[in-house]
């Protein structure tokens, strides 16, 4: 009896988030079918014509729709894979750390880009990537010509993907941090008893202790692999990069709101969705398989 | 369990889209703010690409020139309503705007003197930051939820006339719009007739844009030709050849640039009013960029045209002999070298004297403009902008579309008056009154020169310029009087009374004006038009491809990244990807 009245109790909690959940998530699902008509407003979603898979047909018929694919896939999963890694190795070392009066400031001074915009932060990184910015003065000083960085399309995506890091590593990090500091410090005192050296001990306690954190942002950020940073690359790139940094957020900006595409813009909305979950779908699979992680 | 995972999916990929609309206008926010000084009206000019005349209400003190009483005859324009008319509309509000104590957007004296003398309730169902009100309508569009009437730009202007969401004003604008307007509105001749109509019906009350901001001229260090003892470069040529020297002579430090192109988010060519554009480049050449233009054979586009292919060569040799900025396209900012001394030569419409109003004010650098490079057969040939870029429109249903128009006539007859008694000082009519726009004369600045020229050098009385109509003239007129030193006739630096203590507000309207509108006046130009300025269908659906196409390769042959005859792949792509279908209905519309 105790427990049914306990469950209500919960359930009506609920209630909140499931209204939520039907006016902002379910009840806009239906716009999808945005994706299939010649969307005319003043005709509403569900008199304007129908179309049926043109703008899919369009979207892959155009010419350069295989590059800013491949752009976009190619700078996406280089971040997922560079922001598990660069992350893991920072906080493996800082947790090693033997000053232990420097820990916070670090930590603290590597979490700072994560809160500045792209806007502000576009410019920053231009200025110096730039030729009179820091990084040329240094080539020039050793006797080297001014690199145009991002002027030069075969830099960009390094360059994309090497600011990105530099801006999110420290906020990701200290998720891996956290993890550390659960693993109980019997293990290390341990393993130094049993004559573990300090490689030993990350290699045989770090690692194995936050295993299960590493696969589980992995397989989550299988889902971003369309989505490689609007906001970044919109601040950086110019039409001479337009071959490797064009992606499909950008494009769309640029055919669905600055001449008002609303019918093509949700079709490539959706195909980015129905990406996503199939990766995500996968994703959690793994994570069951692999990592034993179940949310359901 | 799935379905909610669906949904939150898709909810995602809805929100990236809803990201990407708001980081778009981010990106442009920094470039408006950073420039210059607070006054909403200039930066509205410098980040609106300068299209309107921003400028026109600058300063601070201006005498009134009896519009209101040009206004007040017995015509229906500011006649109250009999019963109180509610009008509600969304407003972008620039998030620096101060109101007086107690005032706020929805409860200040504009709206209450609306309610007073005319009988409109203004209410706002929205507001918004002023770089978001694009994106906000474009939202109000495609959910069909019009406020009663916006002031909106071309895309959004032409997607509600297809979407059939405005109604007509014809008839409305005959009836109740003032003299004045109607002046305005002339002013812009059957161009703006025809940017605004459709079957024969107009749908928009425009703010005409400046004739003269859509002409891009030469402005060059003319401290610098002094130094170096050059003459003022007039052909293509000379201009390559003065850009070299400057950067030889590092006469403005190590990384001296000679000619500062477009950085990211500017355009290397664009529809007139293209500050940093290289568009007298292409001019010189024939070459008219992203133009519809009336050919021997009909209808043609400027960009695949084998002039600019010559212009391209031409940009490409210079950026190689590094008279062209090395980081062109990828510089952050174009403006922070110029202020900081290391640029001789820039590209930009008259009102660039307040482009450069800081380095002017403090007398360390001159800036001078010409009508350069010239063409072949020494004329200046310039690409003209659209005649309008602001759109006030009323949604279809609206029972009483005369409320927008007297807005408009209110804001007209008054706006001097109000500037003159004081009363706007605290509370800034330009970013506060409903469907503000800088209502003026297309002529304006041609007008101000030569009557400025003339009293200037004492050929006429001031008491004998005919100001009826003209906004600030009275105002430039008391400014040159004292602050133009002798001779009069040099318009150095050193014969300006920088000092002066209204200077500030003055001096970079008087040098965009005297300095900056001079080649035009004095050189002449050759005006292109753009005979086509809508939307086609296969444009909506191909035009973004295309334009990336032409972008791209343009700034890779400047850039020597691609050579030359890249130009010849591109011309063809244009063409075979929709190029060709858009020319066949940009022909079909301009016949019609």
């Amino acid at each position: 009896m105790f427990n049914k009245k306990f469950l209500k109790h919960y359930y009506i909690m609920l209630i909140p988030a499931i209204v939520w959940l039907v006016l902002f998530n379910i009840v806009p699902m239906f716009g999808v079918v945005m994706a299939f008509e010649d969307f005319n407003p003043s005709l509403g979603m569900w008199k304007s014509p129908f179309i049926g898979l043109k703008n899919f047909k369009y979207m892959f018929q155009m010419s350069d729709i295989k590059q800013i694919m491949s752009n976009t896939i190619i700078i996406a999963v280089g971040k997922i894979i560079a922001n598990l890694i660069v992350p893991l190795v920072f906080a493996i070392l800082l947790n090693e750390l033997c000053i232990r009066k420097l820990y916070r400031p670090i930590q603290t001074v590597v979490y700072l880009p994560y809160f500045l915009s792209w806007v502000i932060l576009g410019k920053i990184v231009l200025n110096i990537f730039g030729f009179v910015g820091p990084v040329n003065s240094v080539i020039n000083y050793f006797g080297g010509e001014s690199i145009n960085f991002f002027g030069t399309a075969s830099l960009f995506r390094p360059l994309i993907i090497g600011t990105d890091i530099w801006k999110n590593f420290g906020y990701s990090a200290i998720v891996y941090l956290a993890t550390m500091l659960g693993i109980p410090p019997e293990l290390y005192e341990a393993a130094a008893v049993d004559g573990a050296g300090r490689f030993k001990r990350i290699w045989h306690i770090t690692l194995p202790g936050i295993k299960m954190t590493v696969a589980l942002l992995a397989i989550l950020s299988l889902g971003n692999v369309l989505n490689a940073g609007f906001d970044q690359i919109f601040n950086l790139y110019n039409p001479l990069v337009y071959s490797t940094g064009d992606i499909l957020d950008t494009w769309v900006y640029r055919v669905g709101l600055v001449n008002l595409q609303f019918s093509l813009a949700t079709a490539v909305g959706l195909l980015k969705s129905v990406v996503s979950l199939v990766l995500i779908t996968l994703g959690y699979w793994m994570a069951d398989k692999f990592a034993g992680y179940k949310l359901f | 369990m799935k379905l909610k995972k669906l949904v939150s999916l898709m909810l995602a990929g809805t929100m990236a889209m809803a990201v990407t609309a708001c980081g778009g206008d981010g990106g442009s926010t920094p470039n408006a703010g950073g420039e210059s000084s607070d006054t909403p009206v200039e930066s509205g000019q410098e980040a609106g690409g300068g299209e309107t005349a921003g400028g026109e209400t600058g300063s601070e003190e201006v005498s009134g020139d009896g519009g209101a009483q040009a206004d007040a005859g017995g015509s229906r324009a500011l006649q109250p309503f009999a019963e109180t008319v509610t009008i509600r509309m969304g407003h972008g509000l620039n998030p620096n705007t101060t109101f007086a104590e107690g005032e706020t957007l929805e409860n200040n004296r504009y709206l209450q003197w609306l309610k007073e003398d005319l009988n409109i309730d203004v209410q706002y169902d929205w507001v918004c930051s002023s770089n978001d009100f694009g994106q906000k309508l474009n939202l109000c569009i495609g959910s069909n939820t019009l406020p009663d009437a916006m002031n909106v730009g071309q895309t959004q202007f032409l997607a509600m006339l297809k979407y059939d969401q405005i109604q007509p004003l014809t008839g409305v604008f005959e009836q109740y719009a003032s003299d004045r307007l109607k002046q305005y509105v002339r002013s812009g001749g059957d161009t703006l007739m025809d940017a605004i109509s459709y079957n024969g019906e107009i749908y928009a009350i425009p703010a005409p844009n400046l004739t003269a901001s859509g002409v891009n001229t030469m402005w060059i260090r003319q401290d610098w030709l002094d130094e170096l003892n050059l003459e003022a470069p007039k052909t293509v040529d000379e201009v390559f050849d003065v850009a070299k020297k400057f950067v030889e002579a590092k006469i403005g430090g190590d990384n001296t640039i000679g000619i500062i192109g477009p950085a990211s988010g500017d355009q290397l060519t664009g529809r007139g009013g293209n500050r940093w554009g290289l568009d007298p480049f292409f001019g010189a050449y024939n070459s008219y960029p992203e133009y519809w233009l009336q050919g021997d054979n009909g209808i043609e586009y400027g960009s695949v045209q084998p002039q600019t292919k010559d212009a391209l060569a031409k940009l490409a040799e210079m950026y190689a002999a590094g008279a062209i900025d090395p980081e062109v396209f990828v510089r952050s900012d174009a403006l922070e070298p110029v202020t900081a001394g290391r640029a001789g030569i820039f590209f930009g419409p008259w009102w660039c004297g307040y482009t450069v109003d800081r380095v002017t004010l403090d007398g360390s650098q001159e800036w001078a403009a010409y009508a350069a490079p010239l063409a072949a057969d020494g004329k200046f040939y310039s690409p003209m902008a659209d005649p309008t870029s602001s759109y006030v429109c009323v949604r279809k249903g609206y029972e009483h579309p005369e409320v927008a128009v007297k807005i408009i006539n209110y804001l007209i007859a008054n706006e001097q008056d109000w500037t003159d008694k004081g009363m706007t000082a605290d509370t800034s009519t330009a970013g506060v009154y409903p469907l503000f726009n800088v209502y003026d004369n297309a002529d304006e600045i041609e007008y101000s020169y030569e009557w400025l020229k003339k009293f200037n050098l004492g050929e006429v009385k001031k008491e004998d310029v005919d100001v009826t109509g003209r906004k600030l003239l009275r105002n430039d007129l008391d400014a040159i009087e004292v602050m133009k030193l002798d001779p009069k006739d040099d318009f150095s630096l050193e014969y300006w009374d920088l000092d002066n203590e209204m200077a500030d507000s003055n001096i970079p309207r008087l040098v965009s004006i005297m300095v900056g509108m001079r080649p035009l006046m004095e050189e002449g130009y050759e005006p292109v038009y753009n005979v086509y300025s809508g939307q086609t269908d296969t444009m909506a659906a191909k035009w973004a491809n295309l334009q990336k196409l032409e972008e791209e390769t343009f700034a890779k042959i400047i850039l020597g990244q691609a050579p030359l005859d890249e130009f010849d792949n591109f011309v063809e792509k244009w063409y075979a990807e929709g190029g060709q279908e858009i020319i066949d209905e940009v022909t079909a519309a301009v016949s019609e």
